[in-house]
């Protein structure tokens, strides 16, 4: 039951008013957070204006209905522009869904029961680092988990990415050329593991007791046969103002060499539109980028919750729908997300950067970004990275138990479109990719397996 | 699907706390590929057809014998009548590659290559000759010098090492090879790494330069090393049976090991393009791989981090893959008419002479002009390659018996009688000429024959890796610098004299290298650039020993020697927007005037085919002291277009 005896101006007066005076404050009717850590749902929250599709668009468009050319208009205010640019121009058509207000389908639960356990005690150290309040290396979960600014919010989503303390994301991409047709396509794992912030391992928050070290990051190609075994191993040191330690195992070396990390605006391979500075909205160490900025407090609608999974498919692959050809991109499924901070922040440490900002929008109950719009030097939209973030439930409610007997938080595509070439990338979460390697989390052996440099030499072909 | 993904087990479902890699599972993809390359150069000099010294006549110097009281009146040499050809392709291949992996259990998976690759040569004249090997045992073509003795064709061509198998499963006819060279299984449980079967190991991370890179030869077979240099011979790498494995220690330490078969590096074969043994001489790769085939090497390297910089140790005991060479005994009719072995018939054979350490070859070198020349351009002291060639042991019988003599022995000899009657090389070349002579007074046109061996040696090495982090877009930010350094101590070289005794030194090889990437637009991905210099202390790039450096490129003569060898590389990639596009120039240049430059692009417009097109520039400034003054008229343009699946 949505709380009706605020007028229909009340959100948006609120949210003028956090913006005029620079404060953030998440939480609309009651806080937010406070709400999260008494275990309550968010129905107390947020008013029904800004928490389903009949309020937000005055009963336009109803939860359960279709976004498309015909009614986005009326959502033109509470989408990314290049998402909106897709649905007007292209015929992408986005299905929709009630808003989710159980705190527990937002975010993964340990990751979730982190954030509160260890909610107030993270600050910034001289060097803008994140520490604990005795200084030591972040202890998981959220560190600002009630971010009062963009620095604090752009942390959240940097200091953990993925939000397990180890995930093997099997996938299949495909590039799309402007006609629509596949130019390229790959399975690749992208797999994560926390050095630090460690949310589930039974032996503690600090992997190996180093807190030296943020993550370990692999990204290994099995397929197609030219590029199988080719894989990038990322380190990323503590410090956030230093770039990430790159080395990669590439079949025409047939060896793993040491490579330069401050390229990360490059593709890694022919095809993708995605750079590593991509990556979950916050691809490099955030201490590298700077001028971070709230521009904008709000509801919002975007992919969370249910309706992105597709458990139909034996291999989990979604529905496409739009573009030329009618398969330009995943057929998503939306929701009312009430409260998002929309940050600009811009690559102050990379001078030749193709991009001038890159423009984060993060749902603020839970501060993970769903999307984000870079833009070129001349301040152009150059393209967008749209992560289909949600539980393990399909459009019609059949939920795949996929996490400890129950339904998965985690990302489910991504749909990067460069709206200035035409060049869409699509890749999404799958069962399993080439050569029997399923998606999987919390397995701390997978750091032998593949996060080390040892680990791509042997998975090199 | 481009792929062809065959799942056995029903797909598992997403796990935590493990992973459930419950059924194996296979995956099989492949890639079909036409590699040509169009001859820009000059014929190859090393082959017959090739030979500046075909069909050309020389005034022989065996006047210079008079002052052994020898007046033999001077007459013309004329090279074998072997038509010269130019070819216009160097390469005509097609390949056919199929990846299977399987993953096997969580701990086990499963790798294998099967390599097909035929080549179709469309130069007529090059269709007899065996570009893979075993054809020249088992199927060998008519050879011109066959009739000659009624023997079997075979016999004047190089005996290839392992019944003309380049690796341990491979399959080969006269223009085509069939090979396996990944098929392993790998082992991995936490720290530990063990990968079992036959496989490549590559170590090291220089361009061109092969410091690290000293666990195994090279198969220079389909496009001698003259392939796409940013590959760094990966395709060259000769594959062994091995046990390979690592263990990580708690401090992210390592310790890698293994233990392979030994397998010798394989040279282009005679005749083919890029052949670089010269067609008139036979090598006897057999006998010496035959008791060296069982040999196993091991190796071990221990890489960290120590600080900001990366480190690696290295210890390998090997053989030599390149081997080392020198002159052998023709062997023609061993056992009846060598008239050194106790069981000839009484009746010299003459103009076989078994027990030489050559034999009449109508396609043989023909003038001690040709033989100085030829000498020289290989790294070999025309004077005293004679000299030992018939005064050595396995020779010595048999030369007298033939009335040679030591060039330098004899002129030592008659000028301490009477200082400057003459020279080692006017004495050689006189010598030379009368050997070449009709058979009337001598042999006619000569062919060499050499022993390959396999020796024995241990490398020790160290390599530093160090990223600098300057500030952002300054030349130091993120500029890596690397060294890469061995030392082998007791090192065996082909002598210049090709003498039965080998050089042995201590050799020093290092590589220091400065890697980049910078963005010099915004537009554009980052510039990839590396340049490096190599230095090595007692041998060239293609381990030829450096005392056989500088003579006359026109004329050879005894070589001056060079002390060092230094080399320095420099590449860089630019790829363009999504990759699609890339253009490449890699630049080798030896500092004493060998230059290869090799421009490319590659074009990948789909993730099923790519095209690469690149070219090898080459030259040498003469002098016989640089790396492309054997190799120097391969230029060529070449193409590959691949097609995956």
């Amino acid at each position: 039951m949505h709380i009706k005896k605020f007028d229909s101006n009340y959100s948006r007066r609120f949210f003028m008013k956090q913006m005029a005076t620079g404060a953030l404050a998440t939480g609309v009717l009651a806080p937010l957070w406070s709400t999260i850590a008494m275990g309550r749902t968010l129905e107390g929250v947020y008013p029904d204006e800004i928490s389903s599709f009949e309020g937000l668009t005055k009963g336009k468009i109803n939860n359960g209905d279709v976004i498309n050319a015909n009614n986005v208009d009326f959502l033109k205010d509470y989408m990314d522009e290049v998402a909106f640019m897709q649905v007007k121009e292209m015929g992408r058509e986005i299905d929709t869904h009630a808003t989710t207000l159980d705190p527990s389908y937002l975010s993964p639960p340990d990751y979730l029961g982190a954030s509160v356990k260890n909610s107030g005690r993270a600050k910034f150290n001289a060097d803008g680092n994140v520490v604990t309040d005795d200084g030591s290396a972040w202890i998981g979960g959220n560190p600002f988990p009630d971010a009062k600014n963009g620095a604090e919010a752009f942390a959240n989503i940097t200091m953990s990415w993925g939000r397990y303390d180890n995930t093997f994301y099997a996938i299949q991409e495909d590039d799309l050329n402007p006609d629509g047709s596949v130019a390229y396509s790959y399975d690749f794992a992208w797999i994560e593991q926390q050095a630090t912030g460690r949310v589930s391992d039974p032996e503690g928050v600090y992997f190996k007791g180093q807190q030296d070290t943020v993550r370990y990051q692999t990204a290994w190609f099995n397929a197609p046969q030219d590029v199988k075994g080719t894989a990038f191993l990322s380190t990323w040191p503590y410090d956030q103002r230093q770039y990430p330690k790159l080395e990669g195992y590439l079949p025409a070396f047939k060896r793993v060499r040491r490579f330069p990390t401050n390229q990360r605006f490059e593709p890694l391979l022919p095809g993708p539109t995605w750079y590593l500075s991509d990556a979950w909205g916050a691809g490099d160490p955030w201490l590298t980028w700077g001028n971070f900025k709230i521009v904008h407090r709000g509801p919002m609608v975007g992919p969370a919750g249910g309706g992105n999974f597709n458990s139909k498919d034996p291999n989990w692959k979604r529905e496409r729908v739009g573009g030329p050809q009618g398969t330009s991109f995943f057929r998503s499924d939306y929701e009312v997300i009430p409260d998002v901070v929309v940050i600009d922040c811009e690559p102050t440490g990379y001078p030749r950067a193709p991009i001038s900002k890159r423009r984060v929008y993060l749902d603020a109950r839970t501060m993970v970004a769903y999307t984000s719009v870079s833009y070129d030097r001349q301040g152009k939209v150059y393209k967008n990275f749209e992560h289909g973030n949600g539980m393990s439930i399909d459009k019609d409610g059949t939920v795949t138990k996929a996490y400890r007997g129950g339904p998965l938080w985690t990302w489910n595509f991504v749909i990067i479109h460069d709206v200035q070439t035409g060049r869409i990338s699509l890749p999404e979460l799958v069962k399993e990719m080439a050569g029997g390697y399923p998606t999987h989390y919390d397995d701390t052996a997978d750091y032998d397996r593949y996060l080390t440099k040892s680990a791509i030499r042997r998975l090199g072909a | 699907m481009k792929k062809l993904t065959l799942t056995l087990a029903a797909l598992g479902v997403a796990a935590t706390g493990g992973v459930a890699y419950a059924e194996p599972s296979f995956s099989v993809t492949g890639m079909i590929r036409q590699e040509i390359a169009a001859n820009t150069g000059d014929a190859n000099m090393h082959t017959s057809w090739g030979s500046p010294w075909n069909g050309r006549q020389n005034t022989s110097h065996i006047g210079n014998l008079s002052v052994l009281g020898l007046n033999l009146p001077a007459h013309q040499t004329t090279r074998a009548n072997v038509k010269a050809e130019e070819n216009d392709w160097n390469q005509f291949a097609t390949r056919l590659e199929i990846d299977v992996q399987g993953r096997l259990s969580e701990n086990v998976t499963l790798y294998t290559k099967l390599r097909g690759y035929a080549e179709n040569p469309q130069d007529d004249f090059l269709r007899h000759y065996d570009y893979f090997g075993k054809a020249a045992t088992a199927n060998g073509v008519d050879h011109p010098e066959a009739p000659l003795f009624a023997l079997p064709s075979r016999v004047f061509r190089n005996t290839p090492l392992d019944d003309g198998y380049g690796s341990a499963l491979e399959n080969n006819g006269q223009d085509y090879m069939l090979d396996i060279p990944a098929l392993y299984l790998d082992y991995n449980k936490g720290p530990l790494w063990l990968r079992v079967g036959n496989q490549q190991i590559a170590w090291g991370e220089a361009l061109f330069f092969r410091v690290f890179d000293v666990v195994q030869g090279l198969d220079l077979r389909r496009h001698s090393f003259l392939g796409v240099a940013a590959e760094e011979y990966s395709d060259s790498r000769i594959p062994s049976l091995a046990i390979r494995g690592s263990y990580r220690f708690a401090n992210d330490w390592e310790l890698e090991g293994y233990a392979q078969q030994f397998r010798p590096t394989i040279l282009p074969r005679p005749g083919t393009p890029y052949s670089v043994v010269a067609e008139a001489f036979t090598v006897y790769e057999e006998p010496g791989y035959e008791q060296d085939e069982d040999d196993i090497d091991v190796g071990f390297r221990l890489s960290g981090q120590w600080n900001d910089i990366d480190l690696s140790f290295m210890a390998v005991s090997r053989t030599t893959p390149d081997g080392t060479y020198r002159w052998a005994r023709n062997e023609l009719y061993p056992s009846t008419t060598d008239p050194d072995n106790g069981n000839g018939n009484g009746a010299p054979q003459f103009g076989r002479r078994p027990g030489l350490a050559f034999a009449p070859d109508p396609r043989g070198t023909a003038s001690a002009d040709e033989w100085f020349w030829g000498a020289s351009w290989l790294r070999f002291n025309p004077v005293t390659t004679l000299d030992t060639s018939v005064t050595e042991a396995p020779f010595a019988v048999a030369a007298a018996a033939a009335g040679a003599f030591s060039p330098t022995a004899t002129a030592a000899q008659l000028n301490a009688q009477n200082p400057g009657t003459t020279t080692a090389e006017l004495l050689a070349k006189g010598e030379l000429d009368l050997f070449f002579s009709l058979p009337a007074v001598g042999f006619g046109p000569l062919r060499g024959y050499l022993h390959r061996d396999y020796d024995e040696e241990v490398i020790v090495g160290a390599s530093a890796k160090y990223v600098f982090t300057g500030a952002p877009d300054s030349f130091t930010d993120q500029l890596i610098l690397g060294v890469e350094a061995t030392f082998t101590q007791d090192r065996l070289f082909t002598a210049p004299s090709l003498s039965q005794t080998k050089i042995e030194e201590d050799e020093f090889t290092s590589v220091v290298s400065l890697e980049k990437y910078h963005k010099f637009s915004a537009k554009f991905p980052a510039t990839y650039m590396v340049a490096q210099w190599m230095h090595k202390s007692e041998s060239d790039m293609f381990g030829r020993h450096l005392s056989g450096n500088g003579s006359p490129y026109e004329t050879g003569g005894v070589p001056t020697g060079d002390d060092q060898f230094n080399a320095v590389a420099f590449a860089f990639q630019q790829p363009f927007p999504n990759l699609i596009w890339r253009a490449d120039l890699s630049v080798l240049y030896d500092l004493e005037g060998g230059l290869l430059v090799q421009p490319g692009v590659r074009w990948r417009p789909r993730d099923d085919f790519q095209l690469d097109l690149y070219a090898n520039f080459l030259d040498s400034d003469g002098g016989n002291d640089d790396i492309m003054g054997t190799i120097e008229t391969m230029d060529e343009v070449f193409l590959r277009a691949s097609y995956y699946f």
